[in-house]
């Protein structure tokens, strides 16, 4: 189990807090924001009233008027709707209501019948998967995810997407905004509808996938991989201190050798050399007391400079060594050794004496023993195993995840259907989909960190078949990229910096390597969704205000 | 009639008209296919699966294929090698036809993904996870003789060339996967497998008469003799002796001249230059065909491999193996006595040999291995502290190997010699600037 990036853990109250500070600040900042656009609206339609009916000195002189009305109105526009979000808990009786309509609605357009369809891959997946014991959850829970993603997301596009728009489009929706209801309520009505048809697809799906997953894997995979481990990973109190570093030639590092594997996540240290990998733990004793003996676990990538022969016994068996030491922080005199042979790249287990964990600050020290022979770590490749909970839960988690993007789809999909048209919300949830799978990537092309351009740029190397690195030479096409990446690049950073990284949020491989989904990393997910998700529906219900739904 | 109803009338005429010419076209596309062999089912196995993912993904197969093709290289980079398979198999669906994919991650799962794991057992699941792919892709893509080639190509170095080739081999033949490891001889031996997938890759370029695309023909036809030898030699490597090895060699020296005999004397017109003939054939050749005759036997050793599996095959040959491998193995194990016991029994049975089939004496390897095991025999002798033999035991018909090694040092020095000697007679001496030249 790799992780590649690390969030701060918002399950303790003081990065809770920063967070929530920042979030409420960002979202005051857009209504200011909103604020001012809508007021300078205002504004230009009360000048232009004045200028066709008194014309062009009138509508000077009474310009200041104007800016004071379009203020004065748009705050007043605003503090009422801002009232009818903080009165939202009232009106939950007909929050409901819209909701059962969106129910309703469907199971009218036969939305469950996705259910039937997602029958249809499992029936043929046996065929097609790999049967190998190694990897097969991989494989396993890779399919259902994907899977269930694949089938629910365009049922959120069609279904939420068209269904304002239809309403529109029919008038039906005079019949639901003559009643006394608030446009909120009917927003949040509408998600919260969808989302509970969701929730019981997500269900059903996700406990068919699990009972499907249950009976195709070996009774090797339930014995050893069937579970969710929750491991205890290096840290220290200090933020400014790492709790894993290299001792390379007696410097301290936080590399060590790169032996030019392109991946850099591991670093190496050389064998029978004194160089070392450190890892540093602080955890709460109690979690592993009871016990005489706790698992460790590793994963460690070996790199061979030599094969040794191949055709000698002794050398096959002998493979790559590497020796750990474990030493308790209090009392340095209370430690433990072992030497193992390393199991390249796959996740390996041994046991320690509890006692050495007592005092719950503990030092790991990793040697690699066989000559010219390299192991590589990082951080999480070394964790102490606090406690064993039930793959069945874990994968429940993995579910919350894709619950998870669902809402955020269903959010936007909502918003976005109160002004635009059907089609267009659907192209419009699609964009913002991808954009937050490719996160990453867009910010990486608007950072200009990738090879080859910007935009523009990489449309010439793609069409006239030039590679990345060639310099484009000077002249018309050379300027024009000048002059229209760096605005495109800029676009995309702020269409980046809108849309939340949804590639982050995955869950999967956890549920897959047999990881507990940590508690930390569902907050952040949760969190990050949620405070989309609430400005989301703001800015959708302030332009359903602004819509004109009377004929 | 109304307006609505004469359009509704034309829409109806319009589709008949249409759906009648698309069948018109799909009939004759079809037809076409047929002829041109480029119908699915005339390419390889049809797969619905494969059928389905085409067609619902339309236009955009190759945008899916080439995201698909990075995920695979960036899983590859970060050593997620298992899930790299069900991506592989992805792209194969989807361009089932387009046999690079399958060449190339074949090739990636026998060699780069095998050499990136420390045991061989490891390794072993990898090669097996390559030649499986490979496999399939002969299925999928009928008549391509060069991916049935591949395969055998996989089975013959994998696990008969590598560096590990003794554990790999001896888990191929512990492998309980018959499907796998058992060849049409009913012998588990990678071999003999490679054997009959050349076999097969051959029958699909002759029945074709269409030469190999990615290598000549006489490299690419004689893989089936080749793998019979290397079959017999590696017994023989391995101290299985028995009946098996002479066999072995006879029965690739009759896969040899069966290549041999294979196309004819027009180059132009014939697959591949024939390189068997009788005496008086082979007098009545123009001096061009002796020429091609000449170049193509160097290509492949033909008369070599000719003459190695007679001699190979000669049971006095075997008996001298076998006690010169026994000799050997009593030396490393320190059983020095016995060991030259071996050794005198092995080396005249060997001289004898040589002495009967004067060809294979010339022959290099041949040369080498008696001087090697002459110069181990001689060693031993002095360090048990017994004398030399007057005569040494392939007086007369090999130099002594530390003759030769003398004789080539001095060579390679002499080369080095001229070769300094006419760069520093053919180099110009450097120009004295002329009073001319204008200033830089």
């Amino acid at each position: 189990m790799t992780i590649e990036q690390e969030f701060p853990d918002l399950t303790q109250w003081p990065v809770l807090q920063g967070a929530l500070a920042y979030w409420g600040q960002t979202l005051l900042i857009l209504v200011l924001l909103g604020l001012g656009v809508a007021s300078f609206r205002d504004i230009i339609i009360r000048f232009q009233d004045t200028l066709s009916s008194r014309g062009f000195m009138a509508a000077m002189v009474g310009l200041p008027i104007a800016i004071l009305g379009g203020i004065l109105g748009t705050v007043r526009s605003l503090a009422v709707g801002l009232l009818e979000i903080v009165a939202l808990p009232l009106g939950i009786r007909r929050v409901w209501a819209i909701a059962r309509l969106a129910i309703q609605e469907s199971i009218r357009r036969r939305v469950l019948y996705v259910l039937l369809l997602f029958l249809v891959p499992f029936l043929f997946a046996g065929w097609y998967l790999p049967k190998a014991e190694e990897g097969q959850l991989l494989y396993l829970v890779g399919f259902t995810n994907t899977t269930i993603g694949w089938l629910l997301l365009p049922m959120v596009l069609f279904v939420v997407g068209m269904s304002i728009p239809n309403d529109l489009k029919s008038r039906t929706i005079q019949t639901v905004v003559t009643k006394p209801i608030r446009r909120i309520e009917f927003i949040v009505g509408r998600v919260l509808g969808f989302m509970i048809v969701f929730t019981i697809v997500i269900l059903v799906m996700g406990g068919v996938s699990l009972a499907y997953i249950y009976y195709q894997v070996s009774d090797q995979v339930l014995r050893d991989q069937w579970t969710a481990r929750v491991p205890v990973y290096a840290k220290v109190e200090d933020p400014n201190s790492s709790p894993f570093y290299f001792i390379k030639q007696g410097v301290a590092g936080l590399a060590g050798t790169n032996v030019g594997r392109e991946w850099n996540y591991r670093s190496h240290i050389e064998g029978d050399t004194p160089d070392e990998v450190r890892w540093f733990f602080t955890f709460n004793p109690k979690q592993f007391a009871g016990v005489d003996r706790t698992k460790v676990g590793m994963t460690f990538d070996v790199f061979k400079t030599t094969k040794g022969n191949p055709t000698r016994d002794e050398d096959e068996s002998s493979g790559v060594w590497a020796s750990l030491d474990f030493i308790d922080l209090q009392n340095p005199q209370n430690k433990f050794d072992r030497a193992f042979r390393v199991n390249n790249n796959r996740l390996t287990e041994i046991t320690i004496p509890t006692s050495v964990l007592s005092s719950g600050q503990v030092l790991v020290r990793a040697q690699c023993v066989t000559r010219n022979q390299y192991i590589g770590m990082a951080k999480h490749d070394l964790f102490l195993l606090a406690r064993e909970q039930s793959f069945e839960w874990n994968f429940i988690k993995g579910l919350i995840t894709l619950w998870l993007k669902m809402l955020f789809l269903t959010s936007v999909a909502v918003s976005a259907s109160t002004v635009l048209n059907g089609f267009v919300t659907v192209i419009f949830t699609i964009g913002a989909y991808v954009v937050g799978l490719v996160h990453n990537f867009l910010m990486e092309v608007a950072g200009g960190k990738i090879l080859g351009g910007g935009p523009i740029e990489s449309l010439v190397r793609l069409v006239t078949q030039m590679n990345q690195q060639a310099d484009i030479e000077q002249g018309f096409i050379r300027s024009v990229i000048n002059i229209f990446d760096p605005i495109l690049t800029r676009f995309l950073a702020a269409v980046g910096a809108v849309v939340p990284d949804l590639s982050t949020i995955e869950t999967a491989e956890y549920v897959a390597s047999g990881f507990d989904i940590p508690s930390w990393l569902m907050m952040r997910n949760a969190l990050l969704v949620v405070g989309y998700v609430i400005p989301v529906i703001i800015v959708g219900y302030f332009l359903f205000r602004g819509r004109e739904t009377a004929a | 009639m109304n307006k609505a109803r004469r359009r509704k009338v034309q829409y109806l005429v319009s589709m008949v008209v249409l759906f009648t010419l698309m069948i018109w076209v799909g009939r004759s596309l079809d037809t076409m296919q047929r002829r041109l062999q480029i119908s699915q089912e005339s390419l390889g196995r049809v797969n619905p699966v494969s059928g389905t993912a085409q067609l619902v993904l339309g236009g955009f197969r190759g945008v899916a294929v080439t995201l698909l093709w990075h995920q695979a290289q960036d899983l590859q980079k970060q050593g997620r090698f298992f899930e790299i398979e069900p991506i592989v198999k992805s792209i194969t669906l989807l361009q089932p036809h387009f046999y690079s994919p399958w060449e190339f991650q074949s090739w990636n799962f026998a060699f780069n993904i095998a050499a990136e794991w420390e045991g061989v057992r490891d390794k072993y699941y990898w090669i097996e996870k390559g030649i499986d792919f490979m496999k399939a892709a002969t299925e999928t893509n009928r008549s391509k003789s060069d991916l049935e080639w591949y395969v055998g190509y996989m089975y013959f170095t994998r696990f008969g060339q590598s560096d590990e080739k003794r554990y790999l081999r001896e888990l191929f033949r512990n492998d309980e996967d018959l499907d796998f490891v058992q060849s049409q001889s009913g012998v588990k031996d990678n071999y003999l497998v490679a054997y009959d997938w050349f076999t097969r890759a051959n029958g699909t370029v002759l029945s074709q008469n269409i030469p190999p695309k990615r290598m000549a023909p006489h490299p690419f036809l004689c893989r089936p003799a080749l793998s019979r030898s290397y079959y017999a030699e590696t017994l023989a490597d391995e101290g299985s002796f028995g009946p098996r090895i002479g066999e072995g060699w006879q029965l690739a020296y009759r896969d040899w001249v069966q290549f041999g005999l294979l196309g004819g004397k027009d180059r132009s017109k014939d697959l591949l230059f024939r390189l068997e003939y009788s005496p008086s054939e082979m007098e009545a050749l123009t001096p061009e065909e002796k020429h091609w005759r000449y170049h193509y036997n160097r290509m492949v050793k033909y008369d070599h491999w000719k003459i190695r599996c007679q001699t190979e095959a000669l049971p006095e040959l075997q008996s001298a193996r076998e006690a010169i491998f026994q000799a050997n193995k009593a030396r490393e194990s320190g059983a020095y006595a016995k060991s030259l016991e071996f050794f005198e029994k092995g080396l005249p049975l060997w001289r004898g040999v040589m002495e009967k089939t004067e060809e294979y004496r010339e022959d290099m390897l041949f040369k080498e291995d008696c001087q090697l095991m002459e110069d181990d025999y001689l060693r031993l002798l002095a360090h048990v502290g017994r004398s030399t033999p007057v005569r040494r035991p392939f007086d007369g018909l090999v130099p002594p190997l530390r003759d030769s090694l003398a004789s080539q040092v001095q060579k390679s020095a002499d080369e080095i010699k001229d070769l300094v000697k006419g760069q520093l007679e053919g180099a110009e001496p450097p120009k004295a600037p002329s009073p001319d030249t204008p200033a830089p």
